[in-house]
């Protein structure tokens, strides 16, 4: 059995909250503010181990886009980094590829997912990046996934 | 002001999606119906004026998040509001909507009400290119563009301090990516950060 702890409004929390409801990894809410996860006895206190440990194969990044992830969350309000980001998924778009590592969606755009849609607290606005709102839009309509304060869901499958 | 202007890409309007944008510092959501057609609206729903863009594409209708007022594809005219079932809107409540022409592979609207006038291109196999967002104003992007025999570049002026730059080329030699790569160049060096 897993266990998930942590605040509603930590991304941390929200990153492997993220991966258990969208990959459908069965999970109970511990007690707890800060991030814990009790996986069949091995501890995480961190959303970036336990998202690599955790997810099943279909789910695994390159590890180029993963480390991406990880740099944009550690500069949520970059220019640079929104910029890349949305050129590497609009020519994804253009090759049937809508998702960070390709044809399927992964830990790396579940890492990515809550710095892009809290940058607008972060003082940067989405508008310039058309792409990023699309994929932004796929990953909302994925089955399972679940919501944080601020970000909500889509209706429906297209 | 009241001219014409590309808004976004035709493909940029994926289904059940709300583009956002904006043209003159006015800003717009856009949006295509399951029937294919196009919208050009403002930005504001007419309720609180909260951000449309942050509502979903019903496929007919597109729906505030705020209050959940639902606004018909064409018209704009608000079709429901969740706080009052049986209530039947007014025609006078509706969305601010613009003029919609797709051409070229691209969205063209106006603010204004001038006749349509939408550059003609010669015949050509036009593909349409990565559009690149430039912070910087129309008018410092427009010196630095030059005029190229197979590519045709149009500026949307977003605000005082950004614009977009749509290309077309009728060379299919050229891949996409270098002519991201030349508009990417050209923004560094509008920008000033180029080495």
């Amino acid at each position: 059995m897993i266990t998930l702890s942590g605040s509603p409004l930590s991304r941390e929390v929200y990153r492997a909250r993220l991966l258990l409801d969208l990959a459908g990894l069965p999970y109970e809410k511990g007690e707890g503010r800060d991030l814990r996860i009790d996986a069949h006895g091995e501890v995480f206190d961190d959303a970036w181990r336990a998202l690599s440990r955790l997810a099943p194969p279909d789910w695994q990044a390159d590890g180029r886009w993963f480390a991406f992830a990880r740099r944009l969350a550690a500069s949520p309000a970059s220019v640079a980094l929104f910029r890349e980001l949305d050129e590497h998924l609009w020519f994804g778009e253009q090759a049937g590829e809508p998702w960070l590592c390709g044809d399927r969606p992964s830990i790396a755009d579940i890492g990515c997912f809550p710095e892009v849609m809290m940058s607008e607290q972060a003082g940067l606005s989405r508008l310039p990046y058309p792409a990023l709102r699309r994929w932004a839009d796929r990953l909302r309509r994925l089955p399972g996934f679940t919501v944080m304060p601020g970000i909500y869901t889509l209706p429906g499958s297209i | 002001m009241t001219s014409w202007f590309p808004v976004a890409r035709a493909d940029d309007l994926a289904p059940r999606h709300v583009f956002h944008t904006a043209l003159h510092g006015r800003e717009l959501a856009l949006w295509r119906d399951d029937t294919g057609v196009a919208n050009v609206w403002e930005n504001r729903c007419p309720h609180r004026g909260v951000r449309l863009s942050m509502g979903a594409n019903l496929g007919n209708e597109l729906r505030c998040q705020y209050h959940g007022w639902r606004f018909s594809s064409g018209s704009g005219h608000c079709t429901a509001i969740p706080a009052h079932p049986g209530f039947t809107p007014s025609q006078g409540l509706k969305v601010t909507t613009y003029p919609c022409v797709e051409r070229h592979g691209l969205v063209w609207t106006t603010l204004g009400d001038a006749p349509e006038d939408i550059p003609a291109l010669p015949e050509a196999d036009w593909q349409v290119l990565r559009a690149m967002f430039v912070a910087a104003p129309s008018s410092a992007v427009a010196s630095h563009l030059s005029e190229r025999p197979d590519v045709v570049l149009f500026l949307q002026p977003v605000d005082d301090t950004q614009s977009i730059v749509h290309g077309l080329s009728s060379d299919p030699s050229i891949s996409l990516r270098s002519h991201n790569d030349m508009l990417t160049r050209l923004r560094d060096q509008i920008e000033g950060t180029a080495p």
